[in-house]
């Protein structure tokens, strides 16, 4: 049982040999209490090479995500997040449920918190409302058991907020804050 | 006594032909007879003796083969010379090497708080009307499209964007109202026209919203 009344969104992608990180904590309605992002990050040529095959997972999971979760000072009960690979660490660093979300157009399921089970391990459909087509989620295997929690959180924010949609806005104010370090 | 006599001018001869060589520097030439019992041959070979100066080359193996039952690899110790070989030790040049450190910036991230820029940004409603769900009906109206869900009391301010389709919407943050509703948007038939909102409540079980 989730009793923590904020929801957590990260961030972590590269575009072009730059990296960087973004977390956002929202209260129940999508309204933004903790917001924080890393400078971009761009690996020199002679780091590419001394780091070699490591230097993705490094600079993803040791160096952004653990410096985003140790600055966050509003706890959300979950984190979504959009790569799957980060989905262990997040939970093995931050010690609370972890998953990627994602919308489907399946049909709807017949009530709404209904959770259905696929065949990939870890990966479920959830009917987080009445009126928004069921959401695919995935939480790591090792913490599949958590998904009842998970989904009546779900069902519970989903109440009064759409649970995919700070992912766009977190995008919107990365390209603010590039416009105003560009200015 | 015959045999000394021989022998006696066979070195008076000899001595005669080593003072006619001396002092003369000829040789006098004479007619050898056939019974001439004087005439001796020498062969101007001599025997050489042949040291080697490689003995015994012996060639260093080491064997990481088996060798019968042991398993260890060994090596023969041979040697390739049998006298010692002196060793001279020749500097070459010496190198200057200026070894260059390289510091990573790697280890450190700055991160940063950017609440107010994501305060100041609208969330995004997307048009819920669904071809699963049952559209909300008005007399004298079409059904435009749906958005969902919304805190009424929480609204500060929404804007339609005709381009998407989405409504944006800006909450204040203050506010402790929790209630959600949706937002329908209506086209009123008619000779004027016109937009028109209405407030719905929200289904809560699928079997209130299908068809």
């Amino acid at each position: 049982m989730i009793t923590n009344n904020q929801i957590g969104y990260i961030l972590i992608e590269e575009n072009n040999g730059i990296y960087r990180g973004v977390a956002l904590v929202t209260d129940f309605r999508g309204i933004p209490l903790d917001f924080r992002y890393t400078d971009p990050i761009k690996p020199t040529r002679i780091e590419q090479i001394l780091y070699g095959g490591a230097l993705d997972v490094y600079l993803k999971e040791e160096l952004i995500l653990s410096n985003l979760l140790d600055s966050i000072e509003v706890k959300p009960g979950v984190w979504i997040c959009r790569n799957d690979s980060l989905l262990v660490p997040l939970r093995k660093l931050s010690k609370i449920p972890t998953l990627t979300l994602s919308v489907t157009s399946r049909p709807f399921l017949e009530q709404t918190g209904d959770v259905e089970p696929q065949p990939e391990n870890g990966v479920f459909i959830l009917q987080a409302d009445a009126m928004g087509s069921p959401l695919r989620l995935r939480l790591s295997e090792e913490y599949s058991s958590e998904i009842d929690s998970v989904a009546s959180f779900l069902v519970e924010v989903a109440k009064t907020m759409e649970l995919s949609e700070p992912f766009s806005r977190i995008e919107k104010a990365l390209k603010v804050i590039d416009d105003e370090q560009t200015n | 006594m015959m045999m000394n006599k021989q022998i006696d001018e066979q070195r008076f001869y000899n001595f005669k032909e080593v003072l006619l060589r001396l002092f003369l520097g000829r040789v006098k030439v004479r007619h050898l007879q056939s019974n001439s019992k004087m005439f001796q041959v020498f062969s101007l070979y001599r025997s050489l003796p042949i040291h080697k100066i490689l003995s015994e080359v012996h060639v260093s193996t080491l064997s990481l083969l088996e060798n019968g039952t042991q398993h260890e690899p060994y090596v023969s110790t041979l040697s390739l010379l049998k006298n010692d070989v002196q060793v001279h030790s020749v500097v070459l040049s010496s190198f200057l090497t200026r070894v260059h450190s390289f510091k990573t910036r790697m280890n450190k991230v700055t991160i940063k708080s950017g609440i107010q820029i994501m305060r100041a940004l609208p969330q995004t409603r997307e048009n819920r009307s669904s071809s699963h769900l049952l559209k909300p009906r008005k007399d004298g109206h079409a059904f435009l499209a749906l958005f969902s869900p919304i805190i009424e009391k929480a609204l500060v301010k929404s804007v339609l964007n005709k381009e998407t389709g989405t409504l944006l919407i800006w909450y204040n943050s203050q506010s402790r109202s929790f209630f959600s509703q949706s937002l329908v948007l209506f086209s009123r038939l008619g000779k004027n026209g016109g937009l028109v909102w209405e407030w719905h409540d929200l289904p809560h079980e699928m079997s209130n919203f299908k068809k």
